[in-house]
Parts: structure tokens; C-alpha cells; sequence
């Protein structure tokens, strides 16, 4: 645990570092002016030498998830420790760790905490905020902080960490917690919807709320999400209107 | 308005885009939070939360892979609940829904702008490229101008757009023939978008389904 501390804490100024990397991102070299940034600046905390690790220039490709960044720094530091050519595997691991992070993180977490901050909202608005904030940040700074030193402890084999834990099952884990969730928020919506002033009853509510649960499911092939918003206000315009 | 909801409103609109664009992201910039802060702002929490959750299904159903700009999502959380703290959208008639629509419009320009901030990154880094400054401090100040223009953007375009919604809302004739709560018709809007995210979403359709209809039971029963 102290040798856990003692490097993330000689570390730390980078991971901090580390959340304004994406802050040059552009169609030429993505990320890679934040990662050489940061790889040399992690090159003079650990006196490894930016000679040591090729792949350090500004103009490099180089495009991961950001709560993936430190994972790669962590690796890095280990193979250039052990003098092993890193920069082989970047482009390989720095993909990987993309797609895990934009699968769990952009596809799956954030619709999970949305709904379960809504939830929230039902009995105090407020914290649903703070929920949210406080739920999705869990992970973010939890994969920062901790992938940093897996990333430093497995070197190149992190990999068979994540699928040891089975990380590729996550997403769809959140997605069904999600659907349930979803589930319970249609619930609450006709419940809503019935005991409003429209004069509505239940059959018609729950009817609306079929009607237009699939025409979003159906409409989502064709149109992108905010025109299918712009479709749906309209829809929803000329059915008040009549 | 008072001067320190002004405030709060110049380093959302910055802070919001600067989480989005550059950096941070510790999801300050998502549309359901935004909104949040400007309704506890302003006390209209409620509504505000309601019109967070309408637009925070525009970043649900799309995910920022490679080179993919998403849709400004975050625009359309802040500028929607200031219009409706600022009293530019009524309550109790339809201006909710063409303000949304308005607001949804505006997201393409705006997430232009986006576009324009990577463009503008691409040029500084050809350009310290070319002049062969490859020192740290030259890293760091491309880094450091990237997240200013991040700020800026969200303040500028942000409050732009907001401005000419307002104003636009303020010109046409949208009064409404008939007087419905906005709850309503948000509440179906809200059912439409959750029908989009419910193909988003992995799985079989079969075991969806399942989920679904599970949960709904278990809100039912216990809510």
C-alpha cells in the first residue's frame, strides 16, 4: 500500500496534469500534443529521460479516452524503466483503451447515471446534481488515480487485466441497469400523465406513452437525435393544437 | 437579474464548454447538470431539471468515437433553462416547445464552432510545428490556449445563441389557442427520445424488453 502511495503521489502533479490533456485536441494529432506534454513531464518527475521513449513528439498520432490517459502513462513509465521500445504497442493499446473507455464511459455510464440521478430528482431535485457529479466522477478519478499504477504495476500485459474483470461486460451490465431503470421512469411518466389536468385516464396515458416510446424506437433509425427532437415537438404542437 | 447570477452565468457558459472541449471532464458540461445549477440558481429547479433530461438524450444517443464531434448538447442544456429562468419562455403555453425546437436548431451552429476550436488548435500545432518548437513551455502554452479558447467559446457563443433565441421567441407570434401544462407535452417528448435510446442501448431486444418491463413493474408497485 505504501509503495502504491509513494508512486502515485510522486506521480501526482501529471495526473492532475492529465485532465487538461484532450485541451489541443484536433483532426491532425489528436491528443498527441497533451500526451507528449505529459509524457515529458512525467520523463523529469521519474528521471526516466524523454530519449528513452520514442513516440514523445508533439506531432505524433495519438488518440485513447481520457480516463484512459494515465493507464498508458503508467505503462509507459514501466517499459521505459525496464528499457523495453514501448512505442511499438502506443497506437495498438491507445486504441484499446479508446474503445473501452468510449464503450463504458460515453455509451454506458453516462445514460446509467442519468437515469439514476432522475430518480434522485423525484425526491430532491437538488441532489440529483451532486449525484450525478458525484457517481460518474467515482470512475473517472478512480480509473485515473488507480490506472495509473496498474498501468505502471502490469506494464503491457494491463490488458489481461480488463479481461480478467470481464471490462468489455460492463457496458452492457450498465445498459440493462439502464433499460430497468428506464422501465420504471416510463412508469412514473404515465402515473404522471394520468393524474394531470388533461383529462386523461389510464388507457389513453399508457396508449400515448406506447405511441410515442415507438415512434422514438422507430424514428431513431433514420433521423439523428436532435432532429428527432425538432420532429417530435412539432408532432407534439399540432396534437395539442387539434 | 442580478448581478451574481450574471456572474454564475458567464463562468457556466465558459466552464461548461471548456469541460466539454478541452478538458476536465468531470461532467460539468452535461445538459442535466447545467441546468440543474441554473435552476437552483434561480429557483426553478424543476423545470430547468426537466428540459436538462429533454437534451441530455441528444449526448446519450451519440458517442464522441475518433473524430467525431458530437452535437453541442451542452448549449442546449444552458441556453434552454436561461431562457426559461429569464422568464423568455412561458409556463403556461406552447412558446416551451418552440423554444426547444429554436434551441435544438441552434445546436448545429453552435457545434460548428466546436469544429472551428480543433481547426484553430490544428493550425497552432502546424504552426509550432513548422517553427520547430518542440521545448515543453511550447507544449504547455498550446495546451493553455486551447483551454482558453474553450472558455471563450462558451462564453461568446453560448450566450450569443442564447441571446438571439431570445429574441427570436420575443418576435414571433407564438401565443398557444389552448392553455396545457408544459409538464405534459414534455413528459412525451421525454417517452419519444427514451424510445430512441431503447435501440441505442446493448443487448437482445427480447432480454431489453425483459428489463423494461421489470423495471416498470418494480416503479409501479413500489413508487
Amino acid at each position: 500500500m505504501g509503495d502504491i502511495m509513494k508512486l502515485l503521489w510522486k506521480a501526482f502533479p501529471t495526473l492532475v496534469r492529465s485532465i487538461f490533456y484532450q485541451a489541443n485536441w484536433n483532426i491532425e494529432n489528436m491528443q498527441g500534443t497533451g500526451f507528449s506534454w505529459l509524457l515529458k513531464d512525467l520523463s523529469k518527475r521519474f528521471n526516466i529521460g524523454v530519449g528513452n521513449i520514442r513516440g514523445n513528439e508533439r506531432a505524433d498520432y495519438f488518440n485513447t479516452h481520457p480516463y484512459f490517459v494515465t493507464f498508458m502513462l503508467g505503462m509507459f513509465l514501466k517499459e521505459a524503466e525496464s528499457g523495453t521500445a514501448v512505442d511499438q504497442y502506443k497506437s495498438t493499446y491507445a486504441s484499446v483503451f479508446g474503445a473501452l473507455g468510449d464503450s463504458f464511459f460515453w455509451h454506458s455510464l453516462r445514460p446509467l447515471t442519468f437515469f439514476l440521478s432522475l430518480f434522485i430528482a423525484l425526491y430532491e431535485p437538488m441532489f440529483a446534481m451532486f449525484f450525478y457529479l458525484i457517481f460518474f466522477n467515482i470512475f473517472n478519478i478512480g480509473f485515473k488515480f488507480l490506472g495509473f499504477y496498474l498501468g505502471y504495476n502490469y506494464g503491457t500485459n494491463v490488458i489481461d487485466l480488463f479481461r480478467t474483470v470481464s471490462f468489455a461486460n460492463w457496458s452492457d451490465i450498465a445498459d440493462m441497469a439502464s433499460i430497468f431503470f428506464m422501465g420504471g421512469t416510463l412508469a412514473i411518466v404515465i402515473k404522471y400523465i394520468s393524474n394531470s389536468d388533461n383529462d386523461v385516464i389510464n388507457s389513453v396515458a399508457v396508449f400515448k406513452t406506447a405511441i410515442f416510446f415507438l415512434a422514438g424506437y422507430a424514428t431513431s433509425k433514420y433521423l439523428s437525435a436532435p432532429f428527432t427532437l425538432v420532429v417530435g415537438a412539432i408532432i407534439v404542437t399540432i396534437v395539442i393544437l387539434l | 437579474m442580478s448581478l451574481t447570477q450574471g456572474i454564475l452565468l458567464f463562468f457556466l457558459s465558459g466552464l461548461s464548454s471548456f469541460d466539454r472541449v478541452a478538458g476536465v471532464n468531470i461532467m460539468l458540461s452535461r445538459p442535466i447538470v447545467i441546468s440543474s445549477i441554473i435552476g437552483i440558481a434561480f429557483d426553478q429547479i424543476l423545470i430547468c431539471i426537466l428540459l436538462g433530461a429533454i437534451f441530455e438524450f441528444i449526448g446519450m444517443l451519440e458517442v464522441p468515437v475518433g473524430t467525431v464531434i458530437i452535437k453541442d448538447d451542452s448549449f442546449a442544456g444552458y441556453s434552454s433553462s436561461v431562457l426559461i429562468s429569464l422568464g423568455a419562455i412561458s409556463h403556461n403555453n406552447l412558446s416551451i416547445l418552440l423554444a426547444i425546437i429554436l434551441v435544438t436548431l441552434m445546436i448545429y451552429p453552435v457545434t460548428l464552432t466546436d469544429i472551428y476550436c480543433r481547426k484553430f488548435n490544428k493550425l497552432m500545432i502546424t504552426r509550432a510545428f513548422n517553427e520547430n518548437k518542440s521545448n515543453e513551455n511550447s507544449d504547455g502554452f498550446l495546451i493553455r490556449i486551447g483551454l482558453l479558447v474553450s472558455f471563450v467559446r462558451g462564453v461568446v457563443v453560448y450566450n450569443l445563441a442564447t441571446l438571439l433565441i431570445f429574441l427570436a421567441l420575443h418576435n414571433i407570434d407564438y401565443f398557444a389557442k389552448k392553455e396545457v401544462s408544459p409538464i405534459y407535452y414534455l413528459a412525451l417528448l421525454f417517452i419519444l427520445l427514451m424510445g430512441c435510446l431503447f435501440r441505442f442501448l446493448n443487448g437482445e431486444l427480447f432480454v431489453k424488453l425483459v428489463f423494461l418491463v421489470v423495471g416498470f413493474i418494480a416503479s409501479w408497485v413500489i413508487l
